[in-house]
């Protein structure tokens, strides 16, 4: 016949301050929270009875201790069993010390401070990467011959070619948005054939550039933090070094050049089928025939307007690389930094990527483009 | 304590005779720091050329940090490290590890995934006349008998591959030292001990100085030429295997190299004692007076199964290891040794054994009641 099961039990008889544990002090048995006390408790000085414990166990014997010490005085306990006594010391002797102190809490005030000393610090270690970056970029730039050009093609295909079915398609919608959402105010005013000016310098001066940045930090971007963080997880970036190659040499600086002769291309290839996209529109929605579309282009735009395109995207390009690799170098520990890495390089990118046109359009309009 | 060891060894060491030439690699006085906390001091020692030497200790002793150190990726707070009569780290200033002209075998291997064997050990010969690379990337494969791997992609290797495949890697450049990082931890104990083997004579028959780093008592032993064990950040004993398995300074060594129990003795006279397995005279003599309480370091390979002895034990448990068993033993009072049988003499856990005691070189620090296990 089994034993009845007598789960382990407190009782506090606060008349005799007495704190009676009871039962089956063993691990199936005990409870969360069973050997907490509440603050009251805490103060008064009370005697520990444990001798109706009918079993103990490791894990019941490390709760009775805690409970004992939770206790003003540590109160010996009062009626233990000689079988149960030897375990009791061979816990005492074997626990932890001390419990790990809990993690500290802090204010709001505190909390402020501590993001804001926390993005300071993010924004020097940036401020860093970018100083060696250069230091280290710059010279070799000098002797072309050096450089990995290898490694660059290669990054151009895959940031570059591998991007234009995904840019093309959304920069042809962007296009067909933009007229189709501009064009029926303009038809009001039966402006129809205004579409083309107001398609054109959209697209050239803002939405191919910025649409081009933003593919590329999501899908290239992304890729290099990933890609550098993981090779410094797997000590790959330190493999590099013991084997006398800077790992910004090899793997920062070919996706530098890599983006600086895609981006502008790809912001082309983005005004191109925009253009296209906004043209379907026009044709189908609004009677502006291609023919009309096409003669009107010259007149609607100055050159100046592509050039303030196409200008941008080494820039962004820089943005990109900088961050994500910024990023992936700054991986340490799990894996799970990687992640972090890599979300954190597309979000950055696309935030300062916007910043940076912001900062563009100001200084256009103050030079007059 | 510590600290005076620590220090003994250095002068030990400063005193050899190694003419400067010689030396490859020294660090002096190094003090080592993570994130704030010491994590090493006062660490010395020196590599001769063609010199093997692992430093060996359990796990957070400092080791990695050390070698870290050693290869560049690490600063020291202290002290500086001088590599081939170049002064390569001090407090200030730091060479960076892509010119500090060494190898580095990383514990779990870190080759470059998308890259096959041969592009891998030719990865450290970029810019060197193709012909000369793709002559030494052959040679370096025949080298860790490998020959025919070379287009194969490092996921394809099993794990002794690709560690092998690694040295090569490192080796490829003609370093002046390599390193490894435990190297073979990620493998099984039985290949671990044939690949130790095989990567000591590879770096032997090509003269190359290296310095592990490994938590293996028996790897570090396949291995070194020297063994420097580490503990809490600070050299205990650098020595060579043999002594440091047969004269080991003090108790933490004995019991971190090689097997072995302590039993308890008393000194009759300075190369007598009195132990718990019967009075033995050794070939040393002790400095403690007569009558001192000491704890005598028994190695398996000390008692020997004997039918006829008067010593009788009982047999707890037995590890059969092929050629020998390791049995552990229970004295009559309780106390547990070691023993190395060989493989015919087979006991049953609950049987009796005659032993022998067959050491005259015996190992004794001063009685601590806390080590000495006695159940």
């Amino acid at each position: 016949m089994p034993e009845p099961v007598l789960p382990a039990r407190i009782t506090r008889d606060s008349d005799a301050s007495i704190i009676r544990c009871e039962g089956d002090w063993s691990l199936e048995h005990l409870r969360r929270g069973l050997a907490r006390l509440g603050r009251r408790d805490q103060r008064r000085q009370w005697t520990l009875d444990v001798s109706s414990i009918r079993r103990l166990d490791t894990a019941g014997a490390m709760l009775l201790l805690e409970l004992q010490d939770q206790l003003p005085g540590k109160p010996a306990f009062d009626g233990l069993q000689a079988r149960h006594a030897a375990l009791l010391k061979l816990v005492e002797e074997h626990r932890e010390p001390e419990p790990p102190p809990r993690p500290v809490r802090y204010g709001p005030l505190a909390s402020l401070g501590k993001a804001t000393m926390d993005v300071l610090a993010q924004t020097v270690a940036f401020l860093a990467f970018l100083g060696e970056f250069a230091s280290d970029a710059l010279p070799r730039l000098l002797r072309p011959f050096g450089v990995r050009w290898k490694q660059v093609v290669g990054e151009v295909q895959q940031a570059g070619v591998h991007a234009l079915p995904i840019l093309g398609l959304l920069s042809f919608l962007t296009g067909v948005v933009i007229a189709y959402q501009g064009g029926t105010p303009l038809e009001q005013y039966g402006a129809n054939i205004l579409i083309v000016d107001l398609l054109t310098i959209t697209m050239l001066r803002e939405m191919a550039p910025l649409m081009t940045a933003i593919i590329v930090a999501g899908r290239t971007g992304s890729a290099y933090a990933a890609q550098i963080g993981t090779m410094r997880i797997t000590e790959e970036t330190d493999a590099l070094r013991t084997l006398g190659i800077g790992p910004l040499e090899i793997l920062a600086l070919p996706k530098l050049l890599a983006l600086l002769i895609a981006m502008p291309l790809l912001t082309m290839f983005a005004d191109v089928l925009g253009i296209l996209g906004g043209m379907v529109v026009a044709h189908t929605m609004f009677d502006v025939s291609f023919t009309d579309f096409l003669n009107r282009m010259p007149e609607a735009i100055a050159p100046s307007s592509f050039w303030v395109g196409i200008i941008k995207a080494p820039v962004f390009a820089a943005i990109i690389v900088a961050v994500s690799c910024h990023h992936g170098f700054a991986v340490q520990g799990s894996t799970e930094a990687v992640g972090k890495a890599t979300t954190r390089s597309v979000v950055q990118s696309i935030f300062l990527v916007i910043v940076a046109d912001a900062a563009f359009s100001v200084i256009f309009n103050l030079l007059g483009l | 304590m510590q600290e005076s060891v620590a220090t003994e060894v250095r002068f030990r060491l400063d005193g050899d005779a190694a003419r400067d030439s010689d030396v490859l690699l020294e660090l002096r006085r190094v003090d080592l720091d993570v994130a704030g906390e010491p994590v090493a001091r006062g660490l010395g020692f020196r590599i001769r050329r063609g010199n093997i030497a692992v430093l060996l200790g359990p796990s957070g002793c400092g080791k990695t940090t050390t070698l870290r150190t050693i290869a560049g990726f690490h600063p020291v707070s202290q002290g500086e490290v001088e590599l081939a009569g170049q002064v390569v780290s001090t407090p200030d200033s730091m060479v960076a590890p892509e010119k500090r002209r060494l190898g580095m075998v990383f514990q779990d291997n870190a080759l470059f995934p998308h890259l096959t064997v041969r592009e891998n050990i030719a990865f450290g010969l970029h810019g060197r006349p193709p012909n000369e690379q793709r002559r030494r990337v052959t040679d370096l494969l025949c080298m860790i008998n490998l020959p025919d791997i070379g287009d194969r992609f490092p996921h394809e290797l099993s794990g002794g591959q690709q560690q092998r495949v690694a040295l090569a890697r490192a080796m490829a450049p003609r370093p002046s030292l390599i390193l490894m990082d435990e190297p073979f931890s990620s493998l099984d104990v039985e290949l671990r001990e044939r690949l130790g083997t095989e990567v000591h004579d590879i770096l032997k028959a090509e003269g190359i100085t290296a310095v592990m780093v490994t938590h293996d008592q028996r790897e570090a032993f396949a291995m070194a030429d020297h063994v420097g064990v580490m503990r809490d950040g600070q050299i205990v004993q650098w020595d060579t295997p043999y002594n440091l398995y047969h004269e080991p300074v003090d108790r933490f060594v004995a019991e971190f190299v090689g097997q072995g129990r302590f039993v308890r003795a008393t000194l009759l006279d300075h190369e007598t004692l009195d132990t718990e397995v019967g009075v033995i005279k050794g070939n040393r003599s002790y400095g403690w007076a007569k009558g001192t309480p000491v704890d005598v370091l028994l190695r398996p390979d000390d008692v020997q199964p004997d039918p006829e002895a008067s010593l009788r034990a009982t047999v707890v448990k037995k590890a059969f290891t092929g050629a020998e068993t390791v049995y552990t033993l229970a004295l009559a009072n309780g106390t547990r040794i070691l023993s190395l049988f060989p493989s015919h003499h087979n006991h049953e856990p609950g049987e009796e054994v005659g032993i022998r005691i067959d050491a005259q070189h015996l190992v004794a620090f001063p009685h601590d009641s806390n080590t000495v296990e006695s159940g």
